[in-house]
């Protein structure tokens, strides 16, 4: 491996794909869990879900506290009515998923070998969508999509995260979430890892630093005063305005593989869809 | 955020045929304007180039966004210094932007 | 034996990017002169409160401990140039950085640096 990445440098090949052999997806979770380990010995796998709560008793209690009655059911019971309502031609979103849609959000997103690209489960809504007769809903609509998913998201409540990449196609799309994770960008310089790896637990300003193993598992968030809905994607576009980079489309090709990279480092880690977050 | 690109978009190639069509578009459009100068229109056409090339490379930084609408801005008022000004400063984060593209991975655990 | 001459490549390049940068900054921002003080505060300028704590200044109110407090900075940093190429490009001293590389990107002017660098010497 070491010759093969000295040969393809000096044949000028691009650093990143040599640098991309070097380490599976399964070592680079692995060694992802472990520096959080390391760093926090006393704080549980299984916790890593509570991101920044992780690393305050305080902020989690009065997260517990709020669960237990979510301010935001009212917006779950929307995204419940347009799951359950029929489409024109009388079928239903749970017919385009096994077990009527339980259980099934842990497997997104894959990596589809015919289509050439990831599929997020959004997608996999629209795909259902398109495929009785209506029309797609945008990504970026978290009145459409973000409540859809507000609710058809809670059906897999526990399910453990279970991101397959398989083959060269899955390969690739990894490493450009990958890539996308660790390349420094905006005014501000950040690479999400210089946040997200490099200084987890640590306060900036006022925030603790969520870790990146566990960040993908909660999504939509109703965050903030108001209760903002906040798909994943639309997460990262608020983490790349917050450096100064202009975001990326939420839905585009880019989102997709960093969510795809995303959700596989949360990999083993339970779902719990719309939770409160700062 | 599909608008916001879209309008990113709109701006870029809206301001780069304003940019072509240069001087004489904009004196025609308002008479009692003073026309943009030749070295304002130019420097405002490369900024728009520069920011046009950063979004297609994913890599554009909101302050190279700003900048570009305050020198169009600029330009619809025939303010050549500012034009000058914002036009430099849009070119710049534009281009630094795609430089940091070439920068290292960070924290890396391997 | 690099690092001085990157430093002081840093603060030439620095002044060329000044001129570029301080009227554009004049003309976003009306309004009497930021202090050094402000500057290192403020969230839109230094914002160096985000992640360093100064606990010489009893008006720097954060919680941070992303960064080693900003303290003693007279002794330790006897070279005014070593302090200015810090804020200047942190990652000429450390590639995997998370100091925003003020003067490189066009975060700070010039100017504006050397008043941060004269409100940290004084912490
Ligand atoms: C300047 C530091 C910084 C950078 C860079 C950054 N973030 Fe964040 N991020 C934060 C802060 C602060 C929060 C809120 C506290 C927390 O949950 O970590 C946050 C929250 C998040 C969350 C939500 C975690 C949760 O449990 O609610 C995700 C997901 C996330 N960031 C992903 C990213 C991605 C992907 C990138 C790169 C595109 C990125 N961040 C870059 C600071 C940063
Ligand atoms: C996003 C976090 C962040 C911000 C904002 C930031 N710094 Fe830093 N700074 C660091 C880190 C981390 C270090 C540790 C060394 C390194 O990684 O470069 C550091 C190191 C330093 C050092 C060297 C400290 C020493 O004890 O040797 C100085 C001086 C410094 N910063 C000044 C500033 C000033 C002044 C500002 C505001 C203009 C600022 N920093 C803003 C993160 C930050």
């Amino acid at each position: 491996m070491k010759r093969a990445t000295w040969i393809l440098s000096c044949l000028g090949m691009l650093a990143f794909s040599a640098d991309a052999m070097s380490v599976s997806p399964e070592q680079e979770r692995l060694k992802s869990v472990q520096a959080v380990q390391k760093k926090y010995p006393d704080i549980k796998f299984e916790d890593y879900v509570y991101g920044a709560l992780a690393f305050s008793a305080d902020a989690k209690a009065q997260y517990d506290n709020m669960m237990a009655f979510p301010p935001f059911e009212s917006e779950i019971d929307k995204g419940r009515a347009l799951w359950e309502t029929p489409f024109r031609n009388g079928r239903h979103y749970a017919d385009c998923f096994p077990g009527g849609g339980k259980n099934v959000a842990g497997n997104y997103p894959y990596y589809d070998e015919t289509m050439k690209k990831v599929v997020t489960f959004e997608m996999a809504l629209n795909q259902c969508r398109t495929k009785n007769g209506e029309a797609a809903y945008k990504s970026s609509d978290m009145n459409t999509m973000g409540l859809l998913t507000a609710y058809a998201r809670t059906l897999s409540d526990g399910m453990l995260m279970n991101v397959k990449v398989k083959g060269d196609g899955a390969l690739a799309a990894f490493e450009s979430g990958r890539r996308f994770f660790y390349q420094r960008r905006g005014q501000l310089n950040f690479s999400c890892a210089s946040c997200h790896v490099g200084h987890v637990g640590e306060i900036l300003r006022t925030e603790y630093l969520s870790m990146l193993p566990g960040q993908a598992t909660h999504w939509p968030a109703f965050r903030g005063g108001d209760y903002a809905l906040f798909t994943l994607q639309r997460r990262y576009s608020a983490c790349n305005q917050l450096v100064r980079a202009v975001p990326m489309e939420i839905g585009g090709e880019e989102y997709n593989n960093l969510e795809y990279f995303h959700s596989y480092l949360s990999n083993g880690l339970p779902l719990k869809a719309s939770v409160f977050r700062k | 955020m599909n608008s916001r690109r879209i309008a990113i978009g709109l701006l870029v190639w809206g301001g780069l045929v304003m940019g072509t069509a240069g001087q004489g578009a904009l004196a025609a459009e308002g008479d009692s304007r003073p026309a943009l100068s030749a070295e304002a229109a130019e420097a405002l056409a490369r900024a728009e180039s520069s920011v046009a090339q950063a979004t297609a490379r994913k890599a554009l930084w909101t302050t190279a966004t700003s900048a570009l609408a305050q020198a169009q801005e600029a330009a619809r008022k025939a303010d050549n210094a500012a034009v000058m000004e914002y036009a430099a400063v849009a070119s710049e984060q534009a281009s630094r932007g795609m430089a940091q593209l070439d920068s290292p991975l960070t924290n890396q655990q391997h | 034996m690099e690092k001085p001459i990157a430093i002081v490549t840093a603060a030439s390049l620095s002044l060329l990017l000044a001129a570029t940068f301080m009227s554009a900054a004049r003309a976003a921002a009306p309004g009497p002169e930021p202090s050094g003080q402000e500057l290192a505060f403020d969230n839109r300028k230094g914002n160096c409160l985000a992640c360093h704590a100064m606990p010489g200044d009893p008006k720097a109110v954060t919680s941070t401990n992303v960064a080693p407090p900003l303290v003693g900075m007279a002794a330790r940093f006897p070279d005014r140039s070593k302090l200015y190429g810090q804020i200047w490009d942190a990652t000429r001293s450390n590639p995997d950085t998370a100091m925003p590389p003020f003067g490189k990107n066009g975060i700070l002017t010039d100017t504006e640096i050397n008043k941060v660098v004269d409100y940290v010497y004084g912490l």
